[in-house]
């Protein structure tokens, strides 16, 4: 067994015998801390406003229960354990200061007689001087910790923002600092560690059972709470979704204005025009819930058309039966065999729904997608030229999507900048807009710029976004010229981005045509290896 | 890009380059040994003793960990073998070797993990003489004396046994039959109706009537372009081989606390400290062949919460605290870097 110890110490005195090295260490120790766990730390506690994923069946919901609760649990146990750690801490450096005694008086903990030896030879009796203060207070700091993400937890999902999480997430990271200094002052962690033994070996337990209460209970809070009091959309375990919910689906889709295939035959197009061999359009799939709501509103259709039921609906329930079977998809990945379930998709569901489909061209991807992004993250989650994508970007209408969806490829790229940007724009909404769906997709795109460090002109989007209050004439002129602008910048970036569905209501018909020939156009000139993904 | 179509391989199931995790194992597998780890290392159970049976002390002493061990070791071989059967690439030689050689590696990785690294950090006492009933007869002959009088934390045989565990319900998942983990149910179902069917239609002395396969199974089977019999059977023996090995990994847990060899503690540290470097390797793994790089966060957390512990329950802070550095900062690197990494390569 090889000991680092010597070498530590070894390590240790030599930064001592340089001051000013020794000073500015634990400086650079918390600079480098911070670097390193920002973005673990956010990731952390973006849990905290949504956890659980709705759209999904039973059994992919209880996968992602068994994330989410692993996560906030994580976070309510790792919170007390560092809150009561660093309490400890400093309780013991006060008590004996208290008693005048320095840290570097004390030479050693001895565990057997419990007492401080002391450098001068004294000994002390360690239960006077810390065990009690210690025994007292250690569970007091972790259930601070606990109230403090539970606080946290409640506050965010009523209020549905993260910079109540974000103020948790700073409290946290600075005790974890604190921590940190300790950890490299080993003496006095040794000192820490046999006194806490001492004075409370059964802390983790005890820890573990308060952060269990706790997290039950905040949960228990969340679910109680009356409705109206959650700005974030909360859905209890293991239930699914409610049947009135699946009827306004199914509205939905009876009033989809049908477009997709403009979209496609414009693609199409373009890439005969430059050139391009291949393109394999791949339908996506839908929720269980959603695919009952095809399966009624073909149904309903087909019997308003024709006065009889055809056999669309036993059809269309084989073709939902194989696309959403996930191995169907992935293994349709890869083989492009007979089963085509694109052509018995576009068959079956162009006529009458928006269908998502997405198409991969030599490397570079465009994606359109449907509205059930939770699913559709499941799916791309699964999807291995997403991994090997080294441009990947997001793009939501609402700011907290884009941090909830960033948090799940998170390991794509940094999501800080985006979420900040989205948030720092957020106050705009009240301020400027009226126009609230035109002023998230202008958000998104800001997000996806600052998201990529692109720089732009943040006093000039203000005042243009200003403009727009009230002269709706005018707004739509503006903001032509601003998305205009702004996917010009994207596609000189490699990214390139559509608009999904509801982008009527967004932009109005005639804006949307132009722009996402535009975007097409550019992303093809420009031969970006990128990979744009709209939602909502 | 054509020429990237013709190297692509034909299926899904062998353009599959690497293992993948599913995430009910990784996140049910920390959370189960967090809490066990944290409820058996309380001091409140540290002397609780087993009361002993005369067929008890005879069956733990005849069924030895080790002859576990090795029994567990094949089995582990024969998933690797049927892991790597649908891998057109891989010659038969070499599927032999990776079956012999997988096992080894995670042998020895874990017996150097748990006996040579971590006993030293955690130096916890052995259970008094009086409560121990001695070594079975397999280890007494094979383990040298003073290997015996080691320190008992964390308990070697459980550590490597859940490693082994471990690894076998990974690779369990990669089989093409068990694509989906919650399809394994169903072909369990299936083969149980099949079989029952034949049972009864043999004592009934009637000719075997067509059992209908289960739906799901079947969506599956036919999707994948796969023998609908050939894969439940793989899926039946898979689900044979993880009962197995679950059974050997609860009568070792059992045999080691049952003979006085460990205490409960010793057992709570194995399972947490061998589940949490068991993910460390494979997280490890997956980043380097820049498949599933979805673990790295999660370790990180993951690491936050097990080593304060780790550091709790030891004696040896500097050790831990060392680790504790390394394994953040690497798997910071390796959250934070992930794309350069990508683009060099």
């Amino acid at each position: 067994m090889i000991t680092i110890e010597p070498y530590l110490i070894a390590a240790l005195k030599f930064i001592q015998s340089y001051p000013l090295l020794s000073t500015a260490l634990p400086v650079w120790l918390i600079f480098a801390f911070l670097f390193f766990l920002r973005p673990i730390f956010s990731s952390l506690y973006g849990p905290l406003v949504r956890t659980y994923n709705y759209n999904t069946t039973q059994q992919q919901g209880f996968r992602e229960i068994t994330k989410g609760v692993f996560r906030l649990f994580t976070t309510f146990f790792l919170t007390s354990f560092m809150f009561a750690f660093t309490g400890s801490l400093g309780l013991l450096l006060s008590n004996l200061q208290h008693h005048n005694i320095s840290i570097s008086d004390v030479k050693e903990v001895i565990v057997s007689t419990g007492h401080l030896l002391l450098s001068d030879g004294r000994q002390l009796d360690i239960n006077q001087y810390i065990v009690k203060p210690i025994q007292n207070y250690f569970t007091l700091f972790g259930m601070a910790g606990i109230i403090s993400v539970a606080a946290a937890r409640i506050l965010a999902v009523m209020y549905n923002t993260y910079s109540i999480a974000n103020i948790l997430n700073i409290a946290v990271t600075t005790s974890a600092c604190l921590s940190v200094v300790a950890v490299f002052q080993v003496h006095l962690l040794t000192i820490l560690t046999d006194t806490v033994k001492l004075a409370f070996y059964d802390g983790p337990f005890t820890l573990f059972k308060l952060s269990l209460y706790g997290f039950l209970a905040c949960e228990s809070i969340l679910h109680i709470m009356p409705r109206k009091f959650r700005k974030a959309r909360l859905t209890p375990f293991f239930l699914q979704r409610q049947r009135h919910e699946i009827f306004e689906l199914q509205e939905q889709f009876f009033s989809r204005p049908f477009l997709l295939e403009k979209w496609v035959e414009t693609a199409r197009s373009e890439i005969s025009k430059h050139g391009l061999e291949e393109i394999n359009w791949i339908s996506f799939s839908f929720t269980r819930e959603q695919v009952e709501c095809i399966i009624e509103a073909t149904k309903a259709y087909e019997l308003k058309k024709n006065g009889t039921d055809t056999n669309t609906s036993r059809i269309m329930k084989r073709a939902v039966r194989l696309i959403t079977s996930e191995d169907y998809y992935n293994s349709y990945m890869q083989t492009n065999g007979d089963r085509d379930p694109n052509k018995l998709f576009t068959t079956l569901f162009s006529k009458h729904i928006d269908q998502s489909t997405f198409t991969t061209i030599n490397g570079r991807f465009v994606f359109v997608t449907l509205p059930c992004p939770h699913e559709r993250i499941r799916y791309l989650n699964q999807l291995e030229f997403i991994h090997q994508s080294s441009n990947v970007a997001f793009l939501s209408l609402e700011p907290e999507r884009v941090y909830y969806y960033s948090n799940r490829f998170s390991y794509q790229w940094n999501n800080e900048t985006r979420f900040h940007c989205c948030e720092n724009f957020n106050g705009l909404f009240d301020k400027y807009i009226t126009d609230k769906s035109q002023a998230r997709l202008l958000i998104s795109l800001l997000g996806i710029l600052a998201s990529i460090r692109v720089p732009f002109d943040r006093n000039t989007i203000v005042s243009t976004l200003a403009s727009i209050d009230g002269n709706k004439g005018q707004a739509q002129g503006t903001a032509q010229s601003i998305l205009e602008e702004l996917i010009d910048t994207l596609a000189q970036n490699g990214i390139c981005w559509f608009t999904s569905d509801n982008r009527d209501q967004i932009m109005g018909t005639h804006l949307i045509g132009p722009v996402t020939d535009l975007c097409l156009q550019k992303m093809l000139l420009n031969g970006s290896d990128s990979c744009m993904i709209t939602t909502q | 890009m054509k020429s990237a179509r013709k190297e692509a391989p034909s299926t899904f199931i062998e353009q599959r380059r690497f293992i993948r995790v599913g995430d009910g194992l990784f996140y049910i597998s920390i959370l189960a040994s967090l809490t066990l780890m944290i409820t058996l290392t309380r001091p409140a159970l540290q002397n609780y003793r087993c009361p002993h049976f005369y067929l008890l002390d005879t069956l733990t002493y005849l069924i030895d960990p080790l002859l576990l061990n090795a029994i567990s070791l094949l089995l582990l071989a024969y998933s690797v073998y049927m892991c790597f059967a649908h891998k057109k690439d891989l010659k038969q030689f070499q599927r032999y070797i990776w079956s012999i050689a997988i096992p080894g590696i995670v042998v020895l990785l874990a017996y150097f993990l748990g006996d040579e690294l971590l006993k030293h950090v955690f130096v916890h006492e052995r259970p008094p003489v009086e409560h121990q009933l001695g070594e079975p007869w397999l280890t007494r002959l094979v383990v040298p004396h003073e290997r015996v009088g080691l320190t008992s934390c964390p308990s070697g045989f459980v550590f490597r046994q859940l490693f082994i565990l471990l690894t076998c319900l990974l690779l369990c998942n990669q089989n093409p039959s068990t694509l989906v983990r919650s399809r394994r149910m169903d072909s369990f179902i299936t083969i149980l109706n099949q079989s029952y069917a034949r049972i009864k239609s043999r004592l009934q002395g009637k000719e075997p009537t067509h059992i209908r396969p289960h739906q799901r199974f079947d969506t599956i089977c036919t999707t994948l372009k796969l023998d609908y019999e050939h894969t439940a059977k793989i899926a039946f023996v898979n689900w044979c081989i993880i009962l197995s090995q679950i059974f050997i990994f609860l009568f070792i847990l059992f045999s080691r606390f049952y003979r006085g060899a460990h205490s409960l503690s010793d057992i709570g540290i194995s399972l947490g400290s061998a589940t949490y470097l068991f993910w460390i390797f494979v997280s490890i793994l997956l980043w380097k062949k820049q498949v599933d790089r979805r673990f790295v966060p999660d370790m990180e957390y993951v690491s936050l919460v097990y080593l304060p512990l780790f550091y709790f329950y030891s004696m040896s802070a500097v050790v831990w605290i060392c680790t504790a550095f390394v394994i953040i900062s690497g798997l910071s690197l390796m959250y934070i870097y992930p794309s350069q990494f990508e683009d060099a390569k």
